[in-house]
């Protein structure tokens, strides 16, 4: 996997799961995984693309969505996209809570290290992550 | 939908030239601790597409939350999956081996290793080391 593409209105929940898992000491784990992280801007995209043509520019491009997506299911929702994807399509992860994430430290931490636990397992053993579709974060909430 | 800054084009009522709709924001206005300016910093948009967006929620309120239920129980359902023990069995990283990793990691960069291999064979290393501490009973 080359990277991760933060959707374009959780680019400051991205950066808070960041910040929170360098402070609680994770600094090194994370620049082990040397991923970029990059913006629906900086590809040069609109903010405006559907869910399909960003899913299809993140497979081709090797990149993991990061989204709060929340939407009507349609033809081009991100739900159709990746029923419509294959066993080799990287994951969507998408932020349960999204807005707890800038106001619960503990919550941003147990989505980072949820995030982190699936990029290793991608590294380690691509079968067991890719092709599962929507990877919820965190995976687990207490 | 004649508004000038939503329109609706199949993923729900939306901010003309996003791809945030109403239901992004209903978590945010459904909790009193954010104010119009911390929604809009928090989404990358402006306070007047926000307010926008507020209006509408409270002129379609019933409409507008029964659809949000339902996006709350796709992502119950998706992280009740998730959490079931057969899928999880596809993934071998947890917390604890996480966080034994960060302190090996730790631990060779203060003996000096800058760990310059490959991902995989440091994977591997510390499967190795992890497996093996394990099997001799350390905590």
């Amino acid at each position: 996997m080359n990277g991760l593409l933060a959707d374009h209105n959780v680019e400051g929940h991205v950066t808070r799961i960041i910040d929170v898992l360098i402070s609680a000491g994770y600094v090194d784990v994370w620049k082990k995984l040397a991923l970029t992280v990059d913006s629906c801007r900086s590809w040069g995209i609109s903010d405006s693309t559907d869910d399909r043509t960003l899913w299809n520019l993140c497979q081709s491009r090797g990149y993991s969505l990061i989204t709060a997506n929340r939407n009507h299911e349609d033809e081009n929702s991100l739900e159709a996209a990746i029923r419509d994807g294959t066993p080799a399509d990287l994951p969507a992860f998408t932020l349960a809570d999204a807005d707890r994430i800038l106001n619960d430290s503990d919550y941003a931490l147990a989505s980072g290290i949820s995030l982190i636990e699936y990029l290793f397992d991608l590294e380690r053993s691509p079968e067991s992550v890719l092709g599962t579709g929507r990877l919820y974060l965190p995976s687990k909430t207490k | 939908m004649d508004h000038p800054l939503i329109h609706d084009r199949g993923r729900g009522p939306e901010l003309i030239g996003t791809r945030i709709t109403i239901y992004n924001l209903v978590p945010y206005f459904l909790k009193p601790v954010w104010t119009e300016a911390g929604i809009a910093e928090a989404n990358c948009i402006t306070v007047e597409q926000v307010a926008a967006m507020r209006a509408y929620f409270l002129a379609h309120y019933a409409d507008v939350m029964a659809q949000h239920e339902k996006i709350e129980e796709r992502f119950r359902k998706g992280m009740a999956e998730q959490a079931r023990p057969e899928f999880q069995a596809r993934f071998w990283w947890n917390r604890e081996r996480l966080d034994h990793f960060r302190d090996w990691l730790n631990e060779r960069r203060l003996l000096g290793d800058n760990g310059d291999e490959g991902m995989k064979s440091l994977l591997a290393e510390f499967q190795v080391w992890y497996e093996s501490r394990s099997s001799v009973g350390v905590a």
